[in-house]
């Protein structure tokens, strides 16, 4: 087809166009299609993906809200009374209520959001965050009442589904790790509605089972069992609480307040271990040990065990090292003394050890005696002397002695003068002897000099009418030479 | 005591004891063989206890009537 044909109603134009055409403002527009909009469409429900957020200094949020086929602008003002307003975010999927309307300076209709909620993993996210919160007040998170496990298990419960990938893991492990700790299974379901129920149930199932055993202790058996399984051989170390990955929906169940409580409320410890290494679950949190993966759990569990077995084995050599060592130390300390005895000739040696203590041991007892000897008789002398130096008798010897002193003393002075006496008388004849009197009693006499005295020996010299004197044996005369 | 009635965990805290009282110890020769001997003793406790090599699953259930049965485990192991 060319040319649309002209109706045949089409007069052309009769009126001038200025009195047919209306023709509105922009503003007048705008505002038209605003009216329209915000009374036809009004107040709806809208879903799809955040993109482009952005939150403007006044605190207004602007971002866009699109699906694959389409885009819609959004706003969320400051001031609305918008719960989950952290939710927002860019790729997170939303489900929006709000007003659409236009902006007019912009020409540009959007949605002023009135209420956000959370659509699919985005939901559950914040169902997972307020139970988190909840649960954490609430105590059941804490620390201080994670209990450790027992590390050497006999026999663990384990709640986990029967045909799922987490329980071939754990025996998988379990077999190679410690193949005697043996599996009580209580089956659940892991996933869709009603498994957390399950789960819950199945925890408190091995609870009950293990409280029963730890009742019948002692207790026979009715017989279905060999004897040394009985009720008591039942007793559990713990509880493993096992799930493979899956998406956040497929792990749901692990993150229900009941599985939480059950876990809580266990007498056995619990090892959670649900998902990957990535995925926390509630019942993580709720557990006395998380796992990362049930691989994992299985190797916390058997650890203990499995490194026993490493030095359980090594131990017959260790213990055969070390005797052989102390055997070899032995040894060679008894070659180096016998080494020692061989250079020095034993028995002489010793010999002359011996003779050596003798000596001294002789050396040492004469000189005691002798010692004590010497000392008696220095006593004796002391004592002896000590007799004869008392008072009296001193003072009677030295009066004697004083007596006999005096008494030589003048017996000395007698004899002295008698000795004098007779050498005077000696002395005195000798004199006579030599002196003129004897010779002048013979007859002689001497004449002197009367003036002078002198002795006259000559003749010449003597003048005329000298004075002489003569000495006779008796008297003098005197006379007077002639010549 | 009984030969393999002691649990594997005592054994097993014996034996580690046995093995640092001769490391560390200086022991006379007499007591250091009546370690040895039962340091050996225990290895072998250890190693029955260790031996069992068939992994046991069973599984727990509750029947009609409310009690616990304990039933072989019908999955499959491997």
């Amino acid at each position: 087809m060319s040319k649309p044909s002209k109706s045949q109603w089409d007069f052309g134009e009769l009126f001038p166009t200025d009195t047919t055409r209306k023709v509105l403002s922009v503003s007048e527009l705008t505002a038209q299609v605003k009216r329209l909009l915000e009374k036809q469409v009004g107040l709806v429900w809208v879903s799809g993906e955040i993109t482009n957020l952005r939150t403007q200094s006044s605190g207004h949020m602007y971002f866009t809200l699109k699906d694959a086929g389409a885009q819609l602008s959004c706003v969320l003002f400051r001031g609305g009374a918008v719960k989950n307003r952290s939710v927002l975010q860019d790729g997170q999927e939303v489900l929006l209520q709000g007003d659409v309307t236009v902006y007019e300076a912009r020409g540009q209709y959007q949605l002023i959001v009135r209420a956000v909620e959370l659509q699919g993993v985005g939901a559950l996210q914040i169902a997972f965050e307020k139970l988190k919160q909840k649960l954490a007040a609430e105590g059941l998170f804490a620390t201080e009442r994670k209990r450790p496990l027992p590390r050497y298990p006999q026999r663990m419960g384990l709640v986990t589904s029967p045909t799922g990938a987490a329980i071939r893991d754990v025996l998988h492990v379990v077999q190679r790790r410690n193949p005697a700790l043996e599996i009580i299974l209580a089956p659940c379901r892991v996933q869709g509605d009603g498994a957390a129920e399950e789960i819950a149930t199945a925890i408190r199932l091995l609870n009950e089972f293990n409280a029963a055993a730890a009742c019948d202790r002692g207790s026979t058996s009715r017989g279905e069992m060999r004897p040394s399984q009985t009720a008591a051989a039942n007793k559990l170390d713990l509880i493993l609480v096992a799930r493979g990955g899956g998406s956040l929906e497929d792990l749901w169940a692990f993150n229900e307040e009941v599985v939480a409580r059950a876990i809580f409320e266990s007498a056995l410890p619990v090892v959670s271990a649900v998902g990957h290494e990535i995925d926390f679950t509630i019942s993580d949190f709720a557990a006395d040990v998380r796992a990362a993966t049930p691989s994992a759990a299985a190797e916390i569990i058997t650890e203990d065990v499995f490194s026993s077995r490493e030095f359980v084995a090594e131990a017959p050599g260790a213990l055969r090292r070390i005797i052989r060592r102390r055997l070899d130390g032995a040894a060679a300390d008894f070659k180096q003394l016998q080494g020692r005895l061989t250079r020095v000739p034993p028995r002489r040696r010793l010999d002359e050890l011996l003779q050596r203590l003798d000596d001294l041991q002789n050396g040492l007892l004469r000189r005691a005696k002798q010692g004590t000897k010497e000392r008696q008789v220095a006593w004796h002398n002391l004592a002896a002397r000590l007799l004869r130096v008392r008072p009296a008798q001193l003072l009677t010897r030295r009066r004697e002695l004083l007596n006999t002193t005096r008494h030589r003393l003048s017996e000395l002075v007698q004899v002295q003068l008698r000795d004098r006496q007779s050498r005077f008388s000696t002395t005195e004849a000798r004199l006579r002897l030599l002196g003129p009197e004897q010779v002048l009693a013979r007859g002689y006499s001497i004449t002197m000099d009367a003036a002078t005295g002198t002795v006259l020996r000559e003749a010449a010299g003597v003048g005329t009418g000298q004075r002489l004197k003569t000495r006779l044996k008796t008297g003098e005369i005197f006379s007077r030479t002639e010549a | 005591m009984v030969k393999g009635t002691l649990p594997f965990e005592e054994a097993l805290k014996k034996l580690e004891g046995v093995v640092e009282a001769m490391e560390s110890q200086d022991l006379p020769l007499e007591a250091l063989l009546a370690r040895y001997e039962e340091g050996t003793r225990l290895v072998k406790v250890c190693q029955e206890k260790l031996a069992e090599a068939e992994l046991k699953i069973r599984q727990l259930e509750k029947d009609a009537a409310g009690e616990l049965k304990l039933k072989p485990f019908a999955g499959e192991v491997e």
